[in-house]
């Protein structure tokens, strides 16, 4: 790609030197819009994000560096946080059921406790620390 | 002199910026909460029709850059959004 403006069909970057920003085009088949938004906030302290465009057809996002950030650099940074949150969106979604079972095994395991049972202290756990060591405390 | 920009037009003659939004793409209670918070140091118009929502901001203070006010705006509204935790 050059930094004429000119795209080829594997670059969805487009740069604009004289003003200092850039465009990067995203398919929302491929990318969807909260993708989209992960991406442009992990970027936000390096860059201003301004999303736009059609969030059917082509999300536009404009990107101008905060500093003297390399733009090309910038506009394949931006490409790499979608892939990144791309697949930890996937992942996500195939650990769902994963999580869920975990969490209802934690709170399983929550449950009162069987009756007799809390009465069996033979470390002395459930007492309390001033009760144990404090003033006035009871000489076992 | 106004700078024409696709989405933050500065005008540094009356010392104000204004930037539109795309409600496809901003949560339009998101934009209301981040006019509210620069209130401190702005003066703030909000202004909705069809599905845009433009909000002008005059600075209070003129330490604030008028060149970069927009597109800080821009970034806080997005910050805003994903800290109401509905969008992502």
């Amino acid at each position: 790609m050059t930094g004429k403006g000119r795209r080829s069909s594997i670059d969805n970057i487009e740069i604009n030197k004289d003003e200092n920003y850039l465009i990067v085009s995203v398919n929302p088949k491929i990318y969807n819009l909260d993708i989209v938004y992960y991406a442009a906030y992990v970027l936000m302290d390096r860059a201003y994000a301004i999303l736009g465009g059609d969030p059917e057809r082509e999300i536009l996002v404009e990107l101008r560096p905060k500093d003297n950030t390399d733009l090309e650099t910038l506009g394949r940074e931006f490409n790499n946080e979608l892939l990144n949150y791309a697949v930890y969106m996937k992942q996500s979604a195939k650990n769902q059921r994963l999580r869920e079972a975990i969490l209802q095994r934690v709170l399983m395991t929550n449950l009162a406790p069987v009756e007799g049972e809390e009465a069996k202290d033979p470390e002395g756990i459930a007492r309390p620390w001033r009760e144990k060591h404090g003033k006035g405390r009871k000489k076992s | 002199m106004v700078k024409e920009g696709k989405k933050v037009r500065i005008d540094e003659k009356k010392n104000r910026v204004t930037v539109t939004f795309d409600t496809r793409f901003y949560e339009p209670e998101s934009i209301r909460l981040s006019v509210n918070d620069f209130r401190d140091c702005c003066s703030a118009k909000l202004k909705s029709e069809d599905g845009k929502i433009t909000v002008v901001l005059s600075p209070k203070s003129k330490e604030i850059d008028i060149n970069t006010l927009g597109y800080e705006f821009y970034n806080y509204v997005l910050g805003r959004m994903r800290s109401s935790e509905s969008r992502f």
